[in-house]
């Protein structure tokens, strides 16, 4: 069945049908060639099968986003993970706090208490934050006797 | 040492072997001995098979149902779905043949399933607005902000309308164009002669291309084109 009319009679009217069969290369070499004949006379059927080539690439080339169960292998997979990520974000939160007590208050700059306490809570929260990593990839290695099969 | 830090941000990072293969839907599979491997084991009740089988053709699985579902949360469904018949039906699949025709025709029952549960008769539209553009992912590499977007614009315009068609049209559309299937390996899946295949394709590309006629101007279709 067509949607357009060519202005020049064509006795195969199935060789409609045989554009999607031209556009995919599909063809035997004697219905190749009917579709060529046809396209010679009739400039709306090539601009038919143009159309359907462009719209088709577009969907050949759409990209989809990966299903959300891929964040699942980032987030912590046990309950020591992740109480040792939540205890290291709450310690560089207080930390932040710290600094920006020292901004604003600069004569505790003088405090080598305070200056200690603002280090250690750094390094402190950063250390809790990638043991909890440290953790998940340990026991990724001991339970996935699959994970260096190539993909 | 960056990735290590996003990961302790809780960032999901892509993958940095991810190729376009990946995101358009035919995931870098793992060869047919590999798979021959992790189905023999699987049989066995081996756990880590399993686990492996699923990660492999999960996202080849949510492509294709997203594809003809249009819908993220129902494409997530359909997955677990397939492949929780998929490893339990192993014992019917021989091992040494090609996996990925197998899943698709689980994914296919799946989501003709859950149209029948929300009562959609295959023959009809779905009376849809369309495929929404969320599940798409701008991956164009065009420097030029202006092109790329035109470039997103065609394709989520053709995206919305493939959600336009009738089932039987969407589907067969999904199988050539977002598959990439041979018209053999449609008329397999679909168990019909090569003959319709072809015949339905153009119906259903002719009526693709009127969606997409309806949702432009034709002033504007040269230049989206």
């Amino acid at each position: 069945m067509s949607d357009h009319t060519c202005g020049v009679e064509h006795p195969e009217a199935a060789a409609d049908d045989l554009f999607s069969g031209y556009l995919d290369d599909v063809l035997t070499q004697a219905d190749r060639q009917r579709v060529r004949v046809r396209l010679e006379r009739c400039a709306a059927c090539r601009q038919l099968v143009e159309e359907l080539r462009t719209i088709r690439e577009n969907a050949r080339t759409t990209r989809f986003k990966a299903p959300k169960d891929a964040l699942q292998a980032e987030r912590p997979s046990s309950l020591l993970s992740s109480v040792l990520r939540s205890t290291g974000w709450l310690v560089l939160m207080v930390w932040l706090v710290l600094n920006i007590a020292l901004i604003f208050f600069l004569d505790v700059a003088d405090d080598a208490g305070f200056v200690r306490l603002i280090v250690g809570a750094s390094l402190l929260g950063w250390t809790l934050l990638l043991t909890s990593v440290l953790v998940d990839r340990l026991r990724d290695r001991k339970t996935d006797r699959y994970r260096g099969v190539a993909r | 040492m960056l990735r290590l830090i996003m990961m302790v941000c809780g960032v999901s990072v892509q993958q940095e072997t991810q190729s376009t293969e990946e995101t358009t839907g035919e995931a870098k599979q793992a060869s047919v001995d590999e798979f021959a491997v992790w189905i023999d084991a699987a049989k066995t009740g081996d756990l880590e098979a399993q686990n492996a089988l699923a990660a492999a053709l999960r996202e080849p699985a949510f492509y294709f149902a997203l594809q003809l579902l249009g819908n993220r949360e129902d494409a997530h469904d359909i997955t677990q779905d397939a492949l929780l018949r998929f490893l339990g039906n192993l014992d019917r699949f021989e091992s040494g043949r090609p996996v990925l025709p197998w899943l698709r025709r689980i994914v296919r029952n799946a989501v003709i399933d859950l149209q029948r549960r929300k009562n959609v008769r295959r023959a009809d539209s779905l009376d849809s607005d369309g495929y929404e553009g969320e599940a798409l992912e701008i991956v164009d590499q065009d420097q030029d902000a202006g092109r790329r977007a035109v470039s997103q614009e065609r394709r989520e315009i053709v995206w919305n309308s493939l959600g336009r068609l009738p089932e039987q049209h969407r589907e067969i559309v999904v199988l050539r164009e977002y598959q990439d299937l041979s018209y053999q390996e449609i008329a397999d899946l679909l168990e019909v002669p090569i003959g319709t295949v072809m015949s339905r394709l153009h119906r259903a590309r002719l009526e693709l291309r009127s969606r997409v006629l309806e949702a432009v101007d034709e002033s504007e279709l040269e230049s989206l084109l």
